[in-house]
């Protein structure tokens, strides 16, 4: 293969790693603080639906800025979902699994639903305008070229990063996600850490899925997930709940099911990649040792004595 | 002030003073109502009746945070740390100094640095607290205290999970802070520790207070006997005691515990048929992992036990218990029953693949289990219309009827009962301690665990005290009394 | 005594049964009523979709057909989530369980004729027990590594599920070309595929199921080892003093929901539809396997429950295209699926509701909102 081949099936690849990167982080910030989210998919898919709705819908109104109202949308409704989540498991103590479950199936058909009752078709929006870029790299076409929100995920990881070691803010996030009787009897609100937390992890979310439907395409088309939300839960495990391996293994994931949208189904190891993702995360999880674990409250509801 | 809860009154009309700077003890045993008392200054518990004071001043405390503006801190027998944060992460978490929401780790490091210094208690800030040794770890929780103000420190069983070189180190801070001005409150069933750290020290019983002055104008003597204290009667009739074979003989068993490194430190014992041993012992001395490693529900570190001359220290739960082993577990809600099974159902748990219950193929003969638990439930006067009722449904003291009537109905010829009676009534628990008389008088052997003392006296032909992992002392019939019992029980040998 | 005892016993266990399944059946009201929420937004009369849905599910002989056809992998999807939830243990695998099942099956058909009747028996067990393997290791890896079986399974899922259609179309597909163009394999000879209902088009494995359900129900109260998976499921300590090996049996019980699993796979492949389809396991509601969570979930986790409930998902599902006849998109369908998921993972509610003293609660929020009580 030529150069250019393979810079351009990186390239593909690591913009499969943007959309993974910028859900995982928001996954990381929620898991730290003990609320497992996994319904990623479904509101990473209802955060593209409203971010390529509203890109085509307010163009008449916010012109060249459209993309940018878009993308706050997208945001806004992965900050709604994962609010709902999170007051459901904390508060009326449902359990988080089926609930997001729940999530994912519900996304899937709402909307599809939507784009019926709205545009009167079954697969996708019309085309709006993408989010304009930045600068582009050279030498790969358009391919090349690079936005906001793809430069905003590899500062993204620095952000968490600094987020849950330099604030107090994450600091309590922490202590909440791995002992919340003692964040509580030193004096913390657990429910409330988790919901502002997990809100804000779905910001994220919000971005991951606007990313599909404004920026790597002009439009939403049902199903555009494809179970990317779970290849983010996956590096969110393989990278032991650390800012920068979840990073990492964003990366890596990214590229290889790139690799395998590109030959998807034509040569028979494609097929192992598409499963790779997943195979290392259950590798991860068998290899858990007292160092690489997850948070001890992860999943668990707090219930106050 | 006064305290109930349903059922139990557990701080009865208690006026409890300290003064400033004063290292005051309190001592008692389990349910004296000491842990309750200090709950309701730390705001844990809410007052029934009467008040406190703080410096003079009517102080309404309802919860910790009321406690700890009042500069009250309270260090729990279990501790509240993050285990991967760092020490001085611990210590600030909630009340990070910095303005605006950045955290400083610098500034924090500082201020456990100072804190350290100015009240001896010398920490590493850096260190991820679960890497730290458990004395450590209790110095965080002191510092955590310090550094949220309190003036006035309560300390809850603080040695339970300490190595002796630890207990000298802790002495040395607590002086320290004395000397400092802080007041130390020293909850404490070893006798020789109040004796050694305290100024003054109050005895409770039975949620009152039955005694307390300066420490050195009370000797040892007079404390285990207000310790324990009470007139025995004696209500069961014993056959006459002429122990036979040996049932279960342990040797050496040191076993890990479940807070601690090492719970049992060396112990050796053996039980024989028609007798009852009894392990006296306030709770948290290794009792819970002795009795867990002897139904091989935790493996010892070293030491040998056997079952009728059968090693069985490796051994699967199963195997043990199929020697004619019973055991009446310490905890009837999380260890005896599965709430949600019926009666029927829990009647048979682990014997349930038995010939006699189901065939070959599994299948259970649900007839014959149901007889068996109505047999059960007949036999043992346990109050229910069905046996299809979930367990849950039973009363405490029915509950534990139905436990030890599912391991007495089975007549096992060597049964281990831990703390068999807690939480029941007082006709509830006679009903029980007769059975237990009745079996030891057929001959088989009991290993009785208790922190109940009354239930030891009565009951034991042979008593052996458990203090710190080890078995300090022991004795028979005609010795056991009530201030040979606290002693012992207080840490006090010979 | 003993005709009484029977008497009071069946009447007392279909009050207890009520008992147990009014939280799901209070979820499922208020799953339905959100959905009819969602109808009228749409645009819809509720009473007319609802309708619309029962009489096409049932109305001819092609709805009868579908719906029937439903209900088996429902059945068996849902079996294979709550036989290991007995044991407190999650399995969310079931999607990739029923490819295993099925390709297995599909496997068996092509290539290892046998005389017929055996066949298809064998072939269907030979399904199940690839479910029951592929269910076993997240089994394995939750007793003894502690490695979460929730995500586990989730992430097999991705992992199965490619690995068949890896098999489909690099090995089927050497020995049968057209495989690679069509995606599916041709057809099975009929002595393999299940015969069917005579007059309808779905096969007999309906009836199996429902007698499979059946079993399932004795099989968790009547045998020692279904009283193990239960006690270990509701107090795995207890268990364990007494001598009950729960990390052994969380494994089991997860292999045998593997094995269903990869029951409902084979009985779809061998039944249904004659042929391995790729990706045959989508659709059915967002997935076999999830649908199977969400029957269990609505039939309050009991084997009986889950026969009920299958039947009215495999309505929603039947009576889809025919609410299409009258405009209404199949996906609305789905998402009263998605509602009804979300609902039933609230029984808590149910207890919030009964439980709650409303009068003191309206007086705390009007008097003294934030205040804290007995001051």
């Amino acid at each position: 293969m030529a150069a250019s081949e393979v810079a351009i099936l990186l390239v593909l690849g690591l913009q499969q790693s943007v959309t993974i990167a910028l859900a995982a982080q928001g996954e990381l910030l929620s898991e730290k603080s003990g609320v497992m989210n996994i319904g990623i998919e479904g509101t990473m898919l209802l955060s593209a639906f409203v971010a390529a709705y509203m890109n085509w819908l307010l163009r008449p109104m916010f012109g060249l800025s459209t993309p940018y109202v878009a993308l706050l949308s997208g945001i806004a409704t992965g900050m709604l979902i994962n609010l709902l989540l999170a007051v459901l498991s904390t508060k009326l103590y449902v359990d988080q699994v089926i609930a997001g479950i729940g999530i994912n199936v519900l996304a899937g058909g709402i909307t599809v639903l939507a784009l019926i009752h709205i545009f009167d078709v079954h697969d996708q929006t019309p085309p709006a305008v993408t989010l304009p870029y930045v600068f582009t790299i050279p030498g790969i076409g358009s391919t090349g070229q690079v936005s906001l929100l793809e430069i905003f995920a590899f500062i993204l990881p620095v952000l968490t990063y600094l987020l849950l070691s330099r604030t107090k803010f994450g600091l309590r996030i922490r202590a909440v996600g791995e002992n919340p009787k003692a964040g509580e009897t030193a004096g913390l609100n657990v429910v409330r850490t988790r919901i502002l937390a997990t809100t804000l992890g779905g910001a994220m979310l919000g971005m991951s899925g606007s990313y599909l439907s404004i920026v790597l395409n002009p439009f939403f088309v049902k199903s555009m997930t494809h179970g990317l939300g779970f290849i983010a839960l996956g590096a969110v495990i393989a990278g032991a709940w650390s800012s920068f391996l979840v990073f990492g293994f964003s990366l890596l994931f990214g590229v290889t099911f790139g690799v395998y949208i590109e030959y998807g189904g034509m040569q028979g190891y494609t097929y192992l990649l598409a499963a790779l993702p997943y195979l290392v995360t259950v590798i991860a999880m068998a290899l858990t040792t007292k160092r690489l674990r997850p948070p001890t409250a992860l999943g668990a509801p707090y219930k106050k004595e | 002030m006064r305290k109930s809860f349903p059922g139990v009154l557990a701080v009865d009309d208690v006026d409890f003073e300290v003064r400033k700077g004063e290292i005051r003890g309190l001592l008692g045993e389990n349910g004296a109502g000491k842990s309750t008392l200090m709950r309701l200054l730390y705001g844990l518990y809410r007052l029934d009746a009467g008040r406190i004071e703080v410096d003079g001043k009517e102080a309404h405390i309802g919860s910790s945070h009321d406690a700890i503006r009042l500069g009250i801190g309270m260090v729990h027998q279990e501790f509240m740390l993050v285990p991967n944060l760092s020490v001085k992460e611990n210590i600030v978490l909630g009340f990070e100094p910095g303005s605006s929401g950045v955290f400083s780790p610098g500034e924090s490091r500082q201020r456990v640095l100072d804190l350290s210094k100015s009240s001896g208690l010398p920490v590493d800030p850096d260190v991820v607290v679960e890497r730290l040794p458990t004395g450590l770890k209790q110095r965080v929780e002191i510092l955590k205290a310090l550094y949220r103000g309190a003036k006035t420190l309560i300390l809850d069983e603080p040695t339970a999970v300490l190595t002796p070189v630890e207990v000298v180190e802790l002495f040395k801070s607590i002086r320290k802070m004395r000397d400092s001005g802080t007041t130390i409150i020293f909850i404490t069933h070893k006798l020789q520790e109040i004796k050694e750290i305290t100024d003054s020290i109050t005895v409770m019983r039975r949620g009152h207070v039955v005694g307390s002055g300066p420490t050195k104008d009370i000797s040892i003597g007079q404390l285990a006997n207000m310790m324990v204290g009470r007139e025995v009667i004696r209500s069961f009739s014993f056959n006459p005691y002429s122990p036979g074979e040996v049932l279960l003989e342990v040797k050496g068993l040191r076993v890990a515990g479940r807070r601690k490194a090492v719970a049992v430190d060396g112990v050796s014992f053996a039980v024989r048929k028609g007798e009852i041993v009894g392990l006296a012992g306030v709770d948290g001395n290794g009792q819970s992992e002795l009795v867990e490693s002897l139904i091989g529900f935790r493996k010892p570190l070293s030491g040998t036990i056997s079952v009728k001359g059968v090693v069985t220290t490796s051994l699967d739960t199963s195997k043990i218990l199929e020697k004619s082993v019973g055991h009446i577990p310490e905890d009837r809600l999380a260890q005896g029953l599965v709430m949600d099974f019926s009666i029927s159902d829990n009647s048979v748990l682990g014997i349930v693949q038995k010939d006699e219950f189901s065939s070959r193929s599994g299948l259970i003969y649900v007839d014959k289990v149901r007889r068996f638990a109505e047999n059960v439930v007949q036999a043992f006067g346990i109050v229910t219309n069905s046996v299809s009722m979930p367990a849950k449904n039973l009363s405490g003291g029915n509950q534990q009827k139905l436990i030890a009537g599912r391991e007495l109905s089975r007549d096992p010829d060597l049964l281990i009962a831990a703390q068999p009676t807690r939480g029941l009534d007082i006709s509830a628990t006679e009903y029980i301690q007769s059975l237990l008389v009745k079996s030891r008088n057929s001959g088989k052997g009991i290993l009785l665990v208790s922190a109940d003392f009354d239930e030891v006296l009565n009951l034991s032909d042979r008593i052996l005290i458990i203090f710190e992992g080890k078995i300090i002392g022991e004795l028979s019939r005609e010795q056991a009394n009530v201030e040979a019992l606290g002693r012992l029980l207080g840490g006090v040998s010979a | 005594m003993n005709a009484q005892a029977k008497g009071s016993t069946l009447s007392s266990y279909l009050e207890t049964s009520f008992h147990n399944a009014l939280p799901s059946l209070l979820c499922l009201l208020l799953g339905l009523v959100a959905g009819s929420i969602l109808i009228i937004i749409c645009g819809y009369n509720p009473v007319l979709v609802f309708g619309e849905m029962f009489s096409g599910a049932f109305g001819s002989v092609q709805g009868l057909s579908y719906t029937i056809t439903y209900i088996s992998p429902f059945i068996l999807a849902a079996l294979a989530f709550l036989i290991p939830g007995k044991a407190g243990i999650w399995n969310v695998g079931g999607q990739g369980q029923v490819y295993l099942g099925g390709i297995t099956a599909a496997l068996v058909a092509l290539y290892i004729p046998m005389p017929p009747i055996l066949w298809p028996i064998v072939a269907l067990l030979a399904g199940a027990g690839a479910g029951a393997l592929g269910a076993a290791l997240p089994g394995i890896l939750e007793s003894y590594r502690n490695a979460s079986a929730i995500v586990t399974t989730i992430m097999l899922n991705y992992v199965y599920a490619p690995i068949a259609s890896f098999i489909l179309f690099f090995v089927i597909a050497v020995t049968f070309p057209t495989t690679k163009v069509d995606s599916q394999t041709p057809k099975f000879s009929s002595a393999v595929r299940l015969p069917h209902i005579p007059g309808l088009s779905s096969s007999i494995m309906v009836f199996f199921t429902i007698l499979i359900a059946i079993g399932v129900y004795y099989f968790l109260l009547r045998t020692t080892l279904g009283y193990k998976i239960r006690a270990v499921g509701l107090n795995p300590t207890a268990a364990e003093m007494k001598g009950i090996d729960w990390r052994k049996i969380k494994v089991v019980a997860m292999m045998i929901g593997g094995a269903v699993a990869g029951l409902a796979g084979a009985s779809e492949v061998l039944g249904t539809y004659g042929n391995y389809v790729d990706q045959f396991a989508e659709g059915y509601f967002g997935g076999m396997g999830f649908a199977g969570i969400a029957v269990a979930l609505v039939g309050a986790s009991s084997p009986i429950g889950a026969i009920f409930s299958s039947v009215l998902f495999a309505v929603m599902v039947s009576g889809g295209p025919y609410i299409q006849a009258l405009g209404i998109p199949r996906e609305l369908v789905w998402s009263l699926q998605g509602i009804i998921i979300i609902f039933a993972s609230m029984p808590y509610i149910y207890k919030v509701i009964t439980k709650t003293d409303w009068s003191r609660a309206w007086r705390r929020t009007i008097v003294s909102p934030g205040k804290l009580e007995g001051q």
